[in-house]
């Protein structure tokens, strides 16, 4: 039972030093006597290297370093799962964001100068920009060292992965069904657009042969890991620093950025070195999200059950895999969303491209899939006739249900929970505000496995410790990316502790002093990092009592513990939290503990089944009403509501909050955002041509929380970081077809698609 | 290095321009300093017009002058304008955002010759003269001052001092509609200015400009021409629409393709007549 810090809008812990400017971001960063580097990117999204002369560039006056891969050919190759990226290339450039040489100036004037004078000669190769033409047996290999170790006719040495998910018989389903329905989907590159561009500062210790690196990171010590196999150091000779504050990750800060190439100029020039992108350069070198294509065929019985789904992806990775392959194939495997289907089939297929690479961005793969699959069950309703609402209902996931993984569904499935209260708050829409416009209502309802899963070993430990002054210090490494898990982490350790969480403070957040907590990512630090707390807190809260008990000769129920004083009842004998902590720590025994939560997950990845794939599931259902301009085809979201299932809500603002930006991030995805690329070339590498919505686009967006509960994070909560996005482009979607009749298959519906519909639509009507 | 330079009054910068005709002229910066940026120091100097007191000037009555310091917030907010010039004010009000609205000026819209500029095409239905100084005052229609894009007449020794027009009259009306791919901070897909005069149930006159759909803002002479002296109760679009095409000449980009453009002008300029007229208080369909 909770104690009173849990399901309440505790204030942000970083609020008021937010509001008063006060952490320094990575941007922010100064040392004495620090350079700026400058990164020369590739000439062409596809060819040979074959000069590059950097000796203009070193005789600049200013610049004090200047390295192409032949000064560093000791360098490992890096990357999330496969290592397949160079920090410098060597031979050949696969995306206009690949590196060819780095300078280390005096200013940034000097540097960007500099990378000006550097010569680089070239030879173009066909620039594959669509993965279709990538998996021909005759096209060109981008990476001519991917020795993929499985047989398939499209396994040509561009196709990364091949992933398959087998449940039942899909084609006896078939059989039984009394309708078949085919689409095919597609999702496109969409930008992070993180406030913060990449960005970061390095030093070097050359008495100890050690480096410290201040740069936002999802995982730190992740990162170490990766950073030091690349540089061939140990782990520990590097220390990782995440800055006071980060201005948004949404997957993004999975990756590497800066955090190779920085330690490695530090200690190169024996200097302090920093570095910040540019937006146009974090467009075209940073990951985006997966492009997808989804050919999808169902078979539902008159009775409008599901009885078979066959889903073939192919997502396109980019030039490198970054986690593109895990991505893809989450998307196959979630690609009946939250609905009962017996029978099913899926494949995907990863496959390497010219285009930007892509990695984990907000839904890794449940976005792109609940796109296919939401709209699927739309136009599945429509056909038959079937209020979407009900058809969902009738198919949606209950306690007792199996997912396309065959995992059991025991507890804390809210699905039909999230669709009734979205659809009771929503009401009705209401008339168009001109004659050329007319109004629809679109929902879509989601779920997502939090956690890694899959098997992937995935934990968070967390530390915590009474003080000499009786406060509590809090060590963890989960980065707090905006979302507010420092915030949950110390409303669970007041809760447990019996303290205003005033008294409890967050330590430095870097590698040498914290332990692993895993990602911010996969909607899984309120489960993981919620549970190592809760778990450190109750242990210290037994040595408190067990050293109170010692001290004090008492025990429960005459003493406790409040407001940090341990209390006898009955006397007037009481003691700091803090006069007892001195005690403990003279005595040998300091009032410290630690907690790890790290449950397993499997799956036989032959046939994509197991018990346990993911720890639990977070739903969400959101209704939209939309205006379509039917003469310009512009679309209005006039307002949405949403009702997440979060088991429980550990701080509803929060959760209010994250449903908010997710909304509006979704928005973007249906409507706008879409980075162009021509031959491997990004077309807007800006924000004043990639649009993401503003203000004055988002409308009013309601969050009613759906907690039901028994879940396996802390007090029963479940995350909500990507799922409070997942609906938003399906029932944005759904609801221009509901206004207008036109149905859309591809991202984004701008007002040219969603015009040129509208007109064949006419055209067709006056045959 | 790059020579920053604030003069104080409005002939010590027409002198510094004239003795420097390299130096970029910056005012609000909000076209400059995302085109440069990174590279101002490849620019040859800045001269900094902000403090000119004589740009900064609005004149109302009869014939309206507005500096070229104002900025567009406070065009889009200025009383008498909104009276007087709604359409202009709709145009200085679709520019960016607040920020950019504040620090943004009308000058600088001019002077940067975007074919989307949200002052450029209500000025030019407006009949507006941009006002020049230099070593001779010079002024000249808008309508002939943008020669491409981002390319006008301006002479290098020449500064953008204001923009000067009649005050329509009570039989006149305008409205100013744009296309964007969102709701602000958007640069027009197309955009459409019109201005009309009604007489005695007739559409006497009337000006069009469109912009976003050429190289430079455009007027529609044979669309007006189409529908000059057309009564309000027989307003018939269907030529007038046909003619429209032919005198615009949009291409493909990032923003969209020609052939929206063409769709969303025609759409836009048929619902900004209809608004220009039903701002005078008559109800017409089109």
């Amino acid at each position: 039972m909770s104690q009173g810090y849990i399901g309440k809008r505790v204030k942000k812990v970083d609020a008021l030093d937010k509001v008063l400017g006060k952490p320094l971001y990575s941007v922010d960063l100064h040392q004495e006597g620090m350079l700026y580097l400058k990164v020369l990117r590739a000439p062409h999204p596809h060819a040979l290297i074959k000069r590059v002369d950097v000796s203009k560039a070193r005789a600049l006056p200013g610049v004090v370093k200047v390295i192409t891969e032949a000064d560093v050919p000791w360098l490992k190759t890096y990357g999330l799962i496969f290592k397949d990226q160079e920090v410098l290339v060597k031979e050949k450039s696969r995306y206009l964001g690949d590196r060819v040489a780095v300078v280390a100036a005096e200013d940034e004037k000097t540097a960007r100068q500099a990378i000006k004078l550097i010569e680089v000669d070239y030879e173009p190769l066909e620039i594959i920009t669509d993965p279709l033409r990538a998996m021909e047996p005759q096209a060109p290999k981008i990476h001519e060292t991917n020795q993929a170790a499985f047989e398939h006719p499209y396994n040509t040495g561009n196709v990364l992965a091949v992933d398959h998910l087998v449940k039942g018989d899909v084609e006896k389903g078939f059989a039984e069904a009394d309708h078949i329905f085919e689409n095919t989907f597609r999702t496109q590159h969409v930008d992070h657009v993180a406030l913060e561009p990449e960005a970061g500062m390095a030093e070097y210790d050359a008495e100890t042969d050690t480096y410290t690196l201040w740069a936002p990171c999802q995982w730190t010590h992740d990162i170490q890991t990766d950073v030091a196999k690349v540089l061939g150091i140990k782990v520990d000779q590097l220390k990782i620093v995440q800055p006071e504050a980060m201005g948004g990750a949404f997957g993004r800060r999975e990756d590497i950025s800066v955090h190779i190439i920085l330690p490695l100029m530090a200690k190169l020039t024996g200097r302090p070195v920093k570095w910040v992108m540019t937006r146009h350069e974090t467009m075209i070198m940073m990951t985006k999200r997966t492009p997808m294509t989804f050919k999808l065929k169902t078979g539902v019985k008159n009775d409008g059950s599901i009885t078979a789904w066959q889903s073939e992806v192919i997502g396109d990775t980019g030039a490198y895999a970054s986690t593109g392959a895990s991505i893809v194939h989450q998307a196959m495997y979630v690609s009946t969303g939250p609905y009962n289907v017996a029978n099913v089939k899926g494949v995907s297929y990863t496959v390497y491209t010219n285009n930007t690479y892509t990695g984990a961005m907000r839904g890794f793969g449940a976005t792109e899939a609940a796109f296919a699959y939401d709209r699927q069950m739309d136009c599945i309703a429509r056909d038959m006739g079937w209020d979407p609402a009900e058809f969902r209902l009738k198919n949606a996931y209950r306690v007792g249900s199996r997912t396309g993984n065959n995992q059991l569904l025991t507890t804390s499935v809210g699905t039909v929970d999230t669709i009734l209260t979205a659809r009771e708050h929503f009401g009705t829409k209401g008339t168009p505000s001109a004659p050329h416009k007319k109004r629809g209502v679109g929902l879509a309802t989601i779920m997502f496995g939090c956690g890694y899963g899959e098997g992937f070993p995935d934990h968070s430990i967390a530390q915590v410790q009474v003080t000499d002054e009786g406060r509590i210090l809090l060590r963890s490494a989960a980065a707090d990316v905006g979302q507010g898990v420092k915030t949950i982490m110390v409303q669970i350790a007041a809760d447990v502790l019996h303290l205003p969480p005033e008294l409890i403070d967050l330590a430095v957040n870097d590698t040498a002093t914290t332990k692993n907590a895993g990602s911010t990512s996969a909607t899984r630090q309120t489960i993981f990092s919620g549970n190592a707390v809760k778990l450190a807190a109750e242990n210290l809260l037994g040595k408190i009592y067990h050293r109170a008990y010692q001290e004090l000769g008492r025990a429960y129920p005459e003493l406790s513990l409040a407001e940090g004083d341990v209390i006898l009842h009955g006397t007037t004998k009481q003691m700091t939290l803090g006069e007892l902590a001195q005690i403990a720590r003279a005595k040998g025994e300091p009032l410290a503990a630690e907690g790890c939560y790290f449950p397993r997950t499997d799956i036989n990845y032959e046939n994509a089944q197991g018990e346990v794939v993911y720890l639990t599931f977070t739903f969400n259902t959101q209704y939209v009403e939309v205006e379509v301009d039917t003469e310009t085809g512009q679309v209005d979201v006039l307002r949405v509501v949403a009702a997440p299932d979060v088991g429980v809500a550990i701080n509803p603002a929060g959760v209010e909050g994250q449903s908010e930006g997710g909304v509006a991030m979704g928005m973007g995805m249906a409507l706008m955002e879409d980075q162009v690329f021509k031959e491997g070339i990004t077309l807007n590498p800006d924000l004043a041509t990639y649009l993401v919505p503003t203000a004055l686009d988002v409308p009013e967006i309601k969050t009613v929380i759906v907690e039901s509960g028994d879940s396996c994070g802390p007090y029963g909560a479940k995350g909500i970081g990507e799922p409070a996005m997942i609906p938003t482009a399906p029932a944005i979607l759904n609801a221009i077809e509901d206004a207008v009749g036109i149905r859309l298959y591809d991202l984004p519906a701008t007002p040219e698609k969603v015009l040129a519909a509208l007109k064949a639509k006419a055209a067709e009507g006056g045959k | 290095m790059t020579v920053y330079f604030a003069p104080s009054a409005l002939t010590e910068a027409v002198a510094y321009k004239k003795a420097n005709p390299a130096t970029k002229i910056i005012a609000g910066g909000t076209d400059l300093l995302v085109k440069f940026y990174e590279e101002l120091d490849s620019l040859a100097g800045l001269m900094d017009i902000s403090r000119l007191a004589e740009l900064k000037v609005v004149r109302t009555g009869e014939e309206v002058f507005i500096g070229a310091g104002v900025t567009h917030e406070e065009i889009a907010d200025h009383p008498w304008l909104q009276e007087n010039v709604a359409l202009l004010c709709q145009g200085a009000a679709e520019v960016g955002g607040p920020q950019i609205r504040n620090r943004g000026t009308l000058g600088g819209n001019l002077a940067n010759a975007s074919p989307a500029a949200d002052l450029a095409a209500p000025l030019i239905a407006l009949g507006a003269t941009v006002e020049l100084a230099g070593a001779q005052p010079a002024a000249l229609p808008l309508e002939d001052f943008f020669t491409g894009p981002g390319q006008t007449k301006l002479q290098p020794d020449q500064i953008i001092t204001g923009v000067k027009f009649a005050r329509p009259g009570a039989n006149q009306g305008g409205a100013y509609l744009k296309l964007g791919k969102r709701k602000a901070m958007a640069i027009a897909t197309a955009s459409v200015a019109v201005l009309v005069t009604l007489e005695k149930g007739c559409l006497a006159d009337l000006c069009i400009c469109l912009g976003s759909v050429a190289p430079v803002p455009r007027r529609a002479k044979k669309t007006e021409d189409i529908l000059r002296g057309q009564k309000l109760s027989s307003l018939d679009l269907g030529p007038a629409l046909v003619q429209l095409q032919a005198e615009i000449s949009p291409i493909d980009d990032i923003r969209g393709t020609a052939q929206y453009r063409r769709q969303g002008a025609e759409v836009i300029f048929r619902r900004a007549l209809l608004q220009a007229i039903n701002n005078l208080g008559v109800e017409v369909n089109g």
